[in-house]
């Protein structure tokens, strides 16, 4: 395994009079390295000496700084072969669709750049990996300035071709305003994009309050953390909840305000691709704005946008959206342009490989970080404290296929916090999500989720922050499938010594209780004759089915092999005959690194549970609404006895609405309490 | 609240919309290109809980874009609730009562 920690050195990539930081400047320059009460160095002081790699992977991300002091997440693929023309920056959707299309995106950047198009990606300020909270003031203006920024960077970048924006949904919106209002874009591509920000609220609006209908807020919801940044009743202050993502009421009614055809356009793009939306009319007005301020217009169908905007295990790439951009952008201009593009009389904001920022009071560094596995290049955001540093170090996992934001952006939150109380905290992307490495198509089989690689990448990332220099004590946490992860690695690895289970829906997996659990749902559904009209008419997809079957067949044929495997644990060994280890040798002598355990995988939650508290690892087990695994226990009263689990908090729910990514506001604020509750805990435990 | 029709009457005649089956099938369909319901909505009763059946919140909004633009109406915010996009029943209601509102205007 090995580790880099952002982009040290020798990138072409950088535009002429932007400079890089290097050195902790620029976004992160400046900042004093004060020890803790641990008495350590922040660990970026010793981070370049943890990297094996001369240069940062691609991919590169990074991040840009125009002085608003709103740095910008971005990633950077670089045109490979021949380059075709223009760089492309791809501006995001917003909230759950941003989440959605994430990793889709990156593909989408990676055919552009194969293409030949030198492309960025970024986050716009308080959303994704930049900097910001929702809350922030003037986030109309702060997301333009993003777009104007990256822009010029890649202007500066790539000359001569120029930069196409590709703008999907609200992001197109931002971009349409961005090239207006001067950024230096020649090309503009739009995709289900309004003239006015009400018509993109509207859609907002009309999704937030489906949602709110379906989880109404409980008459105690405002209890919580004060600093979550989410009201409890988003839309009792003018804000907005979009599924579990925030947009504040100043925001709101900046958006409500924004009509592109009432804006002083100083600029326009040479050329504009409007995209309809699966067969539905753009919106005329945007077409006749951009002729208006002298652009060419093209319309092209838009289809693939619903089939794109579910969970992104699921989403699917818009391939026909991908062809029609890579023509337009490949396209001979039927009019000849006017005169050279216009270019930027601003500077280029600087590009750095780390960003510093306030919160709560506290400077705090995030950075990029890469872990090479045996299974994936795995990718990462680091939140460290510059400032004093307590002897914990967190790590948070993907919530089931969910980039490492989490889920309602609830992770950036968290590692922030924490790390603004001195807990220097990784968010990770396992493979094939988000950024890292790995073939997402995988994920469409939810067994996946469960295979012990994913385990394994978790305590590699363990291991790659030990070896970065960072406490070797970790709280580790995620949602679904990331609480089984955190389970199983705390199980395997001492080090572990508090963990987070947010809405599993296993803590112990295998194919056969899988197998039974989708075999209740198809009797079930074996009832209904719809099932059965479908069947007939090959509208069920008998493969998942089949798959189903299969596991239960070779579990029948097992049965013998696992019977003389129990039996060998019951006489003291594994199940692969070697020896057991002891935990508490293992966790007061012997080396600090790398406390691994041989131990017999529990074959219970309560089994579980019990090793973990022999081990006295600190949990929450947190179950919220209709979560199957909680309804399993529930039946056979495996949760009665609580006490059995002294340092185990469980939270269970007190409602039946699905709920499993936490998406309500005020369920995001309880949530936030539990686990810094659970954090203090640990804390304290270090005193 | 705002309601945006174009030639109703047109409309009635050109769609047939005096009478409710071609509209209900007008909605199955539109259910069926962009509700990403998980079974079949030729199963559906006409009073079918969606929801129930399986659409996400998300889904109906494309839902509601869609039948927006295939009747060229708009529904205005009071109606932009879960009730309304939670049959075909009641979502073949919604679109008389804009008819009918923007009839009177």
């Amino acid at each position: 395994m090995s580790v880099s920690v952002g982009a040290p050195t020798g990138r072409s990539s950088q535009p002429a009079g932007a400079g890089t930081d290097r050195g902790g400047s620029g976004p992160s320059r400046g900042e004093p390295s004060g020890s803790g009460p641990g008495g350590d160095e922040p660990s970026t002081a010793s981070a370049p000496a943890a990297s094996t790699e001369p240069h940062p992977p691609e991919p590169r991300p990074l991040y840009l700084d125009d002085g608003s002091g709103r740095p910008v997440f971005a990633v950077l693929h670089g045109a490979r072969g021949e380059r075709s023309g223009c760089a492309v920056l791809l501006c995001p959707p917003f909230g759950w669709e941003d989440m959605c299309c994430y990793r889709i995106r990156r593909e989408w950047a990676e055919r552009l750049a194969g293409e030949g198009h030198t492309t960025l990606r970024i986050d716009l300020p308080g959303s994704g990996d930049s900097a910001g909270a929702p809350g922030d003031p003037e986030q109309l203006r702060a997301w333009t300035q993003a777009v104007d920024a990256a822009v010029r960077w890649l202007d500066a970048l790539d000359r001569p071709g120029g930069v196409a924006a590709v703008g999907i949904g609200l992001g197109g919106l931002v971009a349409c305003r961005a090239a207006l209002l001067g950024a230096p874009i020649d090309r503009l591509a739009l995709w289900s994009t309004p003239a006015r920000g009400a018509v993109q609220l509207r859609e907002l609006r009309a999704f937030s309050r489906l949602e709110r209908a379906r989880v109404p807020a409980p008459a105690d919801a405002d209890a919580g953390t004060p600093d979550a940044g989410t009201p409890a009743h988003a839309g009792d202050d003018g804000g907005l909840a979009v599924n579990g993502y925030v947009l504040s009421a100043e925001t709101v009614a900046a958006l409500d305000q924004l009509d592109l055809a009432r804006l002083n356009a100083v600029r326009a793009p040479r050329r504009a691709l409007v995209l309809e939306r699966d067969g539905l009319k753009s919106d005329g007005r945007l077409a006749a704005i951009l002729e208006a301020a002298g652009a060419e217009v093209t319309i092209e169908d838009g289809p693939g946008w619903s089939a794109m905007m579910v969970e992104p295990q699921d989403a699917q790439p818009p391939t026909a959206v991908f062809d029609a951009v890579s023509r337009w952008l490949h396209a001979r201009e039927s009019r000849a342009p006017a005169g050279a593009p216009s270019r930027p009389t601003m500077a280029a904001p600087r590009a750095a490989e780390a960003m510093t920022f306030e919160h709560a009071g506290v400077r705090l560094r995030e950075r990029p970080v890469f872990i090479d596995t045996p299974a994936a290049r795995l990718f990462g955001v680091l939140c460290e404290p510059l400032g004093g540093r307590r002897e914990l170090t967190g790590l948070l996992l993907n919530a089931g296929p969910q980039r490492r934001t989490g889920p309602n952006r609830m992770w950036v939150e968290i590692a922030r916090r924490w790390a603004s109380r001195g807990v220097s905290t990784l968010r990770l992307d396992a493979a094939g999500i988000g950024d890292s490495d790995g073939d997402p198509s995988v994920l469409a089989r939810v067994t996946e989720f469960y295979r012990p690689t994913y385990v394994d990448q978790t305590l590699a990332a363990l291991d790659a922050l030990g070896d970065m220099g960072l406490p070797q004590r970790f709280v580790v946490g995620g949602l679904c499938s990331g609480a089984y992860w955190s389970a199983h690695a705390a199980l395997a690895d001492e080090r572990v010594s508090a963990l987070v289970m947010l809405n599993p829906r296993t803590l112990v997996f295998d194919e056969w209780r899988h197998a039974r659990r989708r075999l209740r749902q198809l009797r079930e559904r074996a009832l209904q004759a719809a099932t059965w009209r479908k069947l007939l008419r090959g509208e069920i997809k008998l493969a998942r089915h089949l798959e189903t079957g299969r596991t239960v067949f070779e579990r029948a044929a097992g049965a013998p092999a696992r019977l003389r495997a129990r039996l060998a644990q019951r006489g003291g060994g594994t199940a692969a005959g070697e020896p057991l280890r002891d935990p508490k040798g293992a966790r007061h002598g012997g080396s600090v690194t790398r406390r691994r355990h041989a131990a017999a995988a529990p074959r219970s939650v309560p089994e579980l549970l019990d090793a973990l508290t022999e081990r006295g690892t600190r949990a929450l087990l947190l179950f919220t609404g209709a979560e199957v695994l909680h309804r399993e226990l529930d039946a056979v009263g495996a949760l009665d006895d609580p006490g059995r689990w002294p340092q185990l908090e469980l939270v269970l729910p007190d409602s039946e609405v699905e709920t499993h990514t936490l998406s309500p506001p005020w369920l995001q604020r309880r949530v936030h309490a539990l686990v810094d509750r659970l954090l203090d805990g640990e804390l304290e435990r270090l005193r | 609240m705002t309601v945006s029709m174009l030639s109703v009457s047109g409309l009635e005649k050109s769609q047939g919309w005096s009478d409710d089956e071609p509209m209900l099938d007008e909605i199955r369909q539109i259910l069926k290109d962009h509700g990403r319901l998980p079974i079949d909505v030729d199963t559906l009763a006409d009073d079918a809980d969606l929801y129930q059946a399986g659409m996400a919140s998300h889904a109906s909004i494309e839902v509601m874009l869609a039948l927006e633009n295939r009747f060229d109406v708009e529904f205005p915010d009071h109606m932009l609730t879960r009730s309304v996009f939670e049959s075909i029943s009641s979502i073949a209601a919604a679109l008389r009562e804009l008819r009918s509102q923007a009839a009177l205007s």
